[in-house]
Parts: structure tokens; C-alpha cells; sequence
């Protein structure tokens, strides 16, 4: 195990490093002057000796690797520098929109587990049956549907038509009142992610259930539920919690989407209005965390399934030598 | 699958032709062109002149919707193409390579895959015109690495198998061991992941439309057909949001019930389940 996390670790730590060379030199090499969307059209008026002194002063004027090398430099210290667009400190910005996302993806999250763990097995263990059949169908339509527009179909019906369900925006007074405002925006966005896990969770059952192992507890008589509990869904676990792990660069690509939509103050709509902006010390700040969450993430769910499985553990290690 | 699981197949290939034909012969099952403003007929209900209405500048919905099929289906296919030429080659290079440039490769995959692409390509699109070609570029760079991941991995265990190692043990070019007898095993992973790419360029350009970063405005797509609309539904218009989504839906969904058909075909359990784009 603890060669496994090294192991683990140094290659979460090479992807940090790697992906946020490549943000920074993406964004850098971006057309639109980032000293023109800090000062507006006005900045191209100005004399030649002051654009200058200007573009110097933001620290423009120096070699991509050496202005990469300050900005991590100043990171690893907590500073992310200010927004181009409005002045402020960008870790304050980020800190304001962190709330609202960790709020919409943890009810997101939720969502997406109690229901596609609930039907996974019962599609997974019922399989060919009606029921089944229509999972399977409900799964594939939620997959299909563009998330924008399943947002949008929800609010001509939940507020234009019921008026039941605000259509923006987090609730202020009270916790009825915030509930409101985070049911849509999280149902959406669980729902167009559910289908994926519920087809993993279902596939995998369905090939667990019949190897031999599984034949031999059923002729020894063991019940149907502790047979599922006891052996095969820790069996499925692994495949389903590193699916988990993948996608949640998924769903926080979703919240982009959602978050504009239904104008909720969240990461996600900061990122878009920051990119169309040009605002580089926002995108980056946003990108990096993104980033980081992302991996962190992966690796502890890693950590998680090598624990329950220890052909995890060996998979990773001789990954080398078994590919061969 | 297996329940009506033909019939859905073949309703769907069905949609899918039909789909292909009225977009084809759009000039001739339409009355008003895709672009053509009437300020007269503003947000017209469904009605016998207009068939699904008129959107916002009185432009008829049925042929937006029919020329609009043309460019996202032609979306579809082409960045699917791009993902996967960028895809294949990048895997079975990494793989057939193997050792630390392998490493590297894979390092630079897993980052990628780390990023939310629609901020990617939100961000790259500034470098681009804006135009039909860029959104098939821009979608094809950002959902190649599923791919790459899975060829890499078919790749590498192919190239220890017996009748490969024979082959280079005669002489065989790696030119030669690649194309001719590596890669031709790959092509059931190539035709799933295609099918897969199709599905997901079509949902990303409709959303990237939508967010008016993709198709031009004055190109009608189903994507773009639904820029702005949460203000008309507010009014009461709802026949502009629902038949492009309609269209996004049905035809996205034919397209994945065909490649969780292929996939059966082909018995690929690796590829069950959402390892898709």
C-alpha cells in the first residue's frame, strides 16, 4: 500500500505541474491584450511611453517562462494577483463563487448516488425484466438530452407555467426559500449525468452476478441479500467509484452550463464570464482549483479502491510489466 | 439490450435516414428560407402557414429546424473525424512506443482529461474565425483522449501477441507492424468510439451554440435556434425551445442506441457502461 500511494502521488503531482504549464501558456498565448481588458478601449489611446510603462508594470513585457515562473511563485504563497476586470483580489472572487459550486455539486452528487446506486442494482439485478427495460430507456433519454435544454424545459414548466420554482439566482431569506432555488439547477444537473452510472453500475452487476463464485454461495443457499452485500457490490464498487472519479471533471464541465443558466453565483459562470472576458489571473485561479480538485480527487478515490481491492494495488504498480 | 432491442435499432437507423433525407432535400419541403425575417409574423404559434412557428424574427421554425439538421449533423460527423484521426494516432503511437515516452504521453492525456472541456474550448475558440469549420476543430481537439486511452491499451497488449512478434521476427517494418496488423484489430474500438464521437459532437456544438460561442447566428443550427430563448418562454413562446431540443434529443439518442447495439455486437466489456466521451 505505501508503495502504491507513492507511486499514486507522484503522478497526481507530475499532472498538477503539467496542467497548469499548459493553462498558463494556453492563456497567454491568447489574443485580446490583457492590459486592454483591464483598461478598456481607452488603453489603445493612451501615448506610446505610457501603454509601455503599463504593460510593464503588469509584468507583460517579460519572457513567458520567467512571468510563469513569478505567477507560481506568488500562487504557492496564496496570491492569485488581482482580476483584470474589476480590480479585486482574485483569491476573494474565487472564494465567493467556491461556495455556491461546493453547494450545487455536493446536491448534485447526492442525487446521482442515491438514484443510480438504487437502480443500478435493481436494473442490474432484475435484468431483462420490465423494470429493467425501463432504466435502461430512461437512462439512454438522459443521456441524450442536451443539459441546457432539459434546464430549460424545467423552467418553462416549474416556473413559467406552475410558478412553483424560482428561475434564478440563490435563495436569500431562509432555508425554504434556498431549497427552492437549488432544486432545479440540481436536478438537472444530476439527471444528465445519471445515465453513465447507471449503466456502469448495471453492466458490471450483471457480469459479477454470474461468474462461478457467485453460482457456488447460491447452491450453498445463501440468501439473495446478503449474497448482494456481502460479495457483490464490493465486487462492483471499484469499477463504480473509479467512474465517480472520472467524471467529475464531467459534472463540473456540466455546471458551467447550468450555473449561467439559472444565474447562479457559482465557479462555473465565473470561468465562462472570466474566458469571454480575457480576465487571465480569474481563469487561471478557477482552472487550477478546477484542476486540483480533479486530481486530488481521482487520487483519493484511487486510494479508496485500492484499499477495498487489492488487485488495484498491484494493477497500478506493475502496470509496466502486466501491459506487456 | 436484448428487449426489442432490434426494433429500437432499426427505428432508429430509420429516424436517422429520414432525418438525413428531409435535411438533404430541405429547399423543397420548405416555404420560407431558414434566414428569411418577417417582422409581421413575430413569435407566431404552430399554425397552417407556419407549421412549428416563427421565432423571434418571424423566421419559420420547420425550416430553420430542417437547414439547421444540416449543419449539426455535418458537425457530428466531421469533428467525430477529427477526435478520432488525433485519437488513433496518438494512442497507437504511445503504445506502440511505449517505455517513458509512453509515460509522458499518457501524463499529458490524464491532465487534459482533468479539464472541463467546454472551458477549453472557450477558451480556444478566441484564437479561431468564428466559423462552422472552427467548432469541428475545436470539438475534435478537446474529445480525443478517451480514444487515445483505449487504443494505447489495445495497442500495447496487441503488440505482444504471438502473430505480431512472428511478424517481426521476419522483418517487418514497425511502418508495417503497426498499420497492417495492429491497427486492423482496433477497428471494433474505432467504430464504437466513433459512434460515441458523433453523439457527443452533437450535444457540444448544440451547446456551444446555444451559449453563442459556436455556430454564427446568421447559420441557422439546433443549437443556435436556442440562443436566448429562456426570454421568449418567459412570454409564453414555447414552441421555439421545444422542437430544437426535440431534434438534439431524438437524434442523439438514435445514434446511441446504435452504438450500444455495436458494442453488443462486438462484445467489448471494457467499453461498457459510460466510457464514452
Amino acid at each position: 500500500m505505501g508503495r502504491f500511494i507513492v507511486t499514486r502521488l507522484s503522478e497526481t503531482i507530475a499532472t498538477l505541474l503539467l496542467g497548469n504549464i499548459l493553462c498558463f501558456t494556453f492563456l497567454r498565448l491568447l489574443p485580446g491584450d490583457p492590459a486592454v481588458a483591464m483598461y478598456g478601449e481607452q488603453f489603445l489611446r493612451l501615448s506610446e511611453a505610457d501603454q509601455q510603462r503599463i504593460t510593464e508594470n503588469l509584468g507583460l513585457h517579460e519572457p513567458i517562462y520567467s512571468q510563469y515562473m513569478k505567477w507560481l511563485g506568488s500562487v504557492l504563497h496564496g496570491d492569485f494577483g488581482h482580476s483584470y476586470r474589476t480590480g479585486e483580489q482574485v483569491s476573494t472572487i474565487i472564494a465567493r463563487a467556491v461556495g455556491p459550486t461546493i453547494l450545487l455539486m455536493l446536491a448534485a452528487t447526492l442525487l446521482i448516488l442515491v438514484i443510480s446506486i438504487s437502480l443500478g442494482i435493481l436494473s442490474g439485478l432484475k435484468r431483462h425484466s420490465a423494470i429493467d427495460h425501463a432504466i435502461t430507456l430512461g437512462s439512454f433519454v438522459f443521456m441524450s438530452i442536451p443539459t441546457f435544454w432539459f434546464a430549460i424545459m424545467l423552467m418553462l414548466v416549474f416556473s413559467v407555467h406552475l410558478g412553483i420554482l424560482p428561475s434564478s439566482g440563490i435563495g436569500k431569506g431562509g432555508l425554504l426559500d434556498w431549497l427552492k432555488h437549488l432544486v432545479m439547477p440540481a436536478t438537472v444537473l444530476a439527471l444528465s449525468h445519471i445515465g453513465y452510472y447507471i449503466r456502469i453500475l448495471r453492466n458490471h452487476l450483471a457480469l459479477t452476478i454470474n461468474k462461478d463464485f457467485i453460482w457456488a454461495m447460491r447452491v450453498r443457499g445463501l440468501s439473495t441479500a446478503a449474497i448482494l452485500w456481502r460479495h457483490l457490490l464490493p465486487n462492483v464498487s471499484v469499477p463504480f467509484l473509479s467512474y465517480v472519479g472520472m467524471s467529475f471533471t464531467l459534472t463540473l464541465g456540466g455546471s458551467v452550463v447550468i450555473e449561467s443558466i439559472f444565474s447562479w453565483p457559482g465557479l462555473g459562470r465565473l470561468t465562462l464570464d472570466s474566458a469571454i472576458g480575457h480576465d487571465y489571473p480569474v481563469i487561471m485561479a478557477a482552472l487550477l482549483l478546477t484542476l486540483s480538485t480533479v486530481v486530488f480527487g481521482s487520487f483519493l478515490i484511487d486510494l479508496v479502491c485500492a484499499w477495498i481491492d487489492p488487485r488495484v494495488r498491484k494493477s497500478i504498480l506493475h502496470k509496466e510489466v502486466t501491459s506487456r | 439490450m436484448k428487449w426489442k432491442g432490434r426494433h429500437i435499432v432499426t427505428w432508429s437507423g430509420f429516424y436517422l435516414l429520414l432525418l438525413a433525407i428531409l435535411t438533404a432535400t430541405a429547399p423543397f419541403l420548405t416555404f420560407y428560407g431558414p434566414l428569411e425575417v418577417n417582422l409581421d409574423a413575430v413569435l407566431e404559434p404552430p399554425s397552417a402557414s407556419h407549421l412549428l412557428g416563427t421565432d423571434e424574427l418571424g423566421r419559420d421554425i420547420w425550416s430553420r429546424l430542417l437547414y439547421g439538421g444540416r449543419v449539426s449533423l455535418t458537425v457530428g460527423f466531421a469533428a467525430m473525424l477529427v477526435s478520432l484521426f488525433i485519437g488513433v494516432s496518438y494512442g497507437a503511437l504511445s503504445g506502440f512506443i511505449g517505455g517513458m515516452v509512453d509515460r509522458f504521453l499518457m501524463r499529458v492525456v490524464d491532465t487534459l482529461l482533468s479539464l472541463p472541456s467546454i472551458i477549453v474550448i472557450i477558451g480556444l475558440q478566441v484564437f479561431f474565425p468564428k466559423s462552422m469549420l472552427t467548432i469541428m476543430l475545436l470539438i475534435g481537439l478537446t474529445s480525443w483522449m478517451p480514444i487515445a486511452r483505449l487504443i494505447r491499451a489495445e495497442v500495447l497488449s496487441l503488440k505482444g501477441e504471438i502473430f505480431v512478434q512472428a511478424s517481426a521476427v521476419v522483418g517487418a517494418s514497425p511502418h508495417h507492424l503497426l498499420l497492417r496488423h495492429v491497427l486492423p484489430q482496433t477497428m471494433p474500438t474505432i467504430a464504437v468510439m466513433a459512434i460515441g464521437g458523433v453523439s457527443h459532437a452533437i450535444l457540444t456544438e448544440s451547446t456551444l451554440s446555444f451559449l453563442g460561442i459556436g455556430i454564427p447566428p446568421h447559420e441557422a443550427s439546433w443549437g443556435n435556434m436556442l440562443t436566448g430563448v429562456q426570454t421568449y418562454i418567459l412570454s409564453g413562446g414555447w414552441w421555439v425551445a421545444l422542437f430544437p431540443g426535440i431534434c438534439i434529443t431524438l437524434t442523439v439518442l438514435a445514434v446511441t442506441f446504435i452504438g450500444d447495439r455495436m458494442q453488443d455486437r462486438f462484445a467489448l466489456p471494457q467499453l461498457k457502461g459510460g466510457e464514452s466521451i
